[in-house]
């Protein structure tokens, strides 16, 4: 199924809002070259039904405008349902044991306060900003951690 | 190749203020006057009460001026002294004048200082030695500097302009001494306790204010210098923010042990609810265990 990085299919974002998304999305592939970001707004269901729907579209979609040579390995997805006010976020294997549930949770968290009001695009750009941040902390923990003794990662996998 | 740009912004700042520093004509200090003239008009106490060091009026002028002068010395506890520039020149900066009066003009007696430009006496700058300073507003200084100059500009030689700005300034001294004998000041702002008068209260304070001022002095006559740290400054703040926003990461390589059958993503997520205003996000989190 091919679906674009920005897509919203719940028309929640005005022009200017869409231009401000893209481009916190934008700045996440340029700081971080081996990661893009996607968005998905639009009714899915419930919180089961959201967390479903985020798996299935990481694994299955095929994101149009994303730079060559990553896949969804290299994605974080935001999905977020206008209609039963609720959001979920996820990370493809890239991210494994570098990003925390925790961590995705502090991103959705800082977002909370525009969602409630309606705001989404400010709030998806919140999400970006923040977790801009942490990866930036968790690289140069991966990187100190290449540098010294190897270090086992949370899923079992070691530091190649 | 940034360690370089950082290399040559700093050569750069160490050189404008090793330049500025080793030659002092290059300051602000002097105004418009030559460099070698400046002792002459900052340099120290005066004894005579018309100071022409560029002999700028005829003897006999001059012996004139001086006479009014010396005679209002000898029946007023405040001197003046008048300094002449040629027209074209600018009186010497505020700043240094200020260090100067307040340096050399000290002690007794209290004196009025003015800078006249010949025929121009619009440019004339007056300044007064500490005791004044700190006893009258400077309201009162410049209405009275304001009076000589509209007396001196309706007269069209520029000697007759000199004369008529001294007999009003004598004139306007005598008036101000009066008023500073029997503890009135007319200035509007008089009322107002001044800062200094407070400081002199609490020797502490005066010390610190006179330290502030004596740095402020010393940054006002190099203003290159301080230019030069506010442009590296901002250069260094400039390059750390834009090598900030730049800077791209990247993660090492790992293995990654595929899960579930799932090709890219194995992770459940999080999700959370913006459907309670009053509940804080954490409350609002779905547990998928839940």
């Amino acid at each position: 199924m091919r679906v674009p990085s920005l897509d919203d299919e719940a028309g929640a974002l005005d022009r200017s809002g869409h231009a401000a998304v893209r481009a916190a999305m934008a700045r996440v592939s340029r700081r971080f070259p081996q990661l893009f970001a996607a968005v998905h707004i639009g009714p899915v269901g419930a919180a089961a039904d959201l967390r479903q729907f985020a798996f299935w579209l990481i694994n299955r979609a095929v994101f149009e405008d994303v730079p060559k040579g990553r896949n969804n390995d290299a994605c974080v997805l935001l999905v977020l349902d206008p209609r039963s006010r609720m959001a979920t976020m996820a990370h493809g294997y890239l991210l494994d044991g570098r990003l925390r549930e925790e961590d995705l949770f502090e991103c959705l968290a800082r977002a909370h306060g525009y969602w409630l009001e309606g705001r989404h695009a400010e709030g998806i750009v919140k999400v970006w900003n923040h977790l801009e941040g942490i990866l930036v902390r968790r690289g140069r923990q991966a990187r100190r951690a290449m540098a010294g003794p190897p270090m086992e990662q949370p899923n079992g996998s070691t530091p190649s | 190749m940034m360690k370089r740009l950082l290399v040559l912004l700093f050569a750069g700042w160490f050189a404008a203020s090793l330049s500025v520093l080793a030659d002092p004509s290059v300051s602000a200090t002097g105004g418009g006057l030559p460099p070698g003239l400046l002792k002459e008009y900052l340099g120290k106490r005066p004894s005579v009460h018309l100071i022409d060091p560029q002999q700028l009026l005829a003897e006999h002028h001059r012996n004139e001026f001086l006479r009014v002068l010396d005679a209002h010395a000898a029946d007023s506890q405040v001197d003046v002294h008048v300094y002449l520039l040629a027209d074209g020149q600018s009186p010497p900066a505020e700043a240094a004048v200020g260090e100067f009066v307040g340096r050399a003009f000290a002690a007794d007696p209290p004196s009025v200082v003015v800078y006249y430009v010949l025929g121009a006496p619009e440019l004339a700058r007056m300044h007064v030695s500490p005791r004044i300073g700190r006893s009258v507003a400077p309201g009162l200084l410049a209405a009275m500097l304001k009076g000589c100059v509209a007396v001196a500009l309706e007269q069209e030689r520029p000697n007759r302009q000199l004369e008529a700005f001294i007999d009003m300034l004598v004139v306007r001294v005598c008036s101000m001494e009066r008023l500073l004998d029997s503890g009135k000041v007319a200035a509007p702002d008089a009322l107002v306790p001044r800062s200094e008068d407070a400081a002199t209260s609490n020797p502490e304070w005066e010390q610190i204010v006179a330290e502030a001022k004596r740095h402020a002095l010393w940054l006002a006559e190099r203003p290159w210098p301080v230019f030069a740290v506010l442009v590296s400054l901002g250069a260094i703040v400039l390059f750390w923010v834009s090598r900030r926003l730049l800077l791209t990461h990247l993660f090492p390589p790992i293995e990654v042990r595929r899960r579930l059958g799932a090709p890219h993503a194995a992770d459940v997520g999080v999700v959370i609810a913006f459907s309670n205003p009053k509940l804080p996000p954490a409350m609002q989190r779905e547990d998928p265990r839940v």
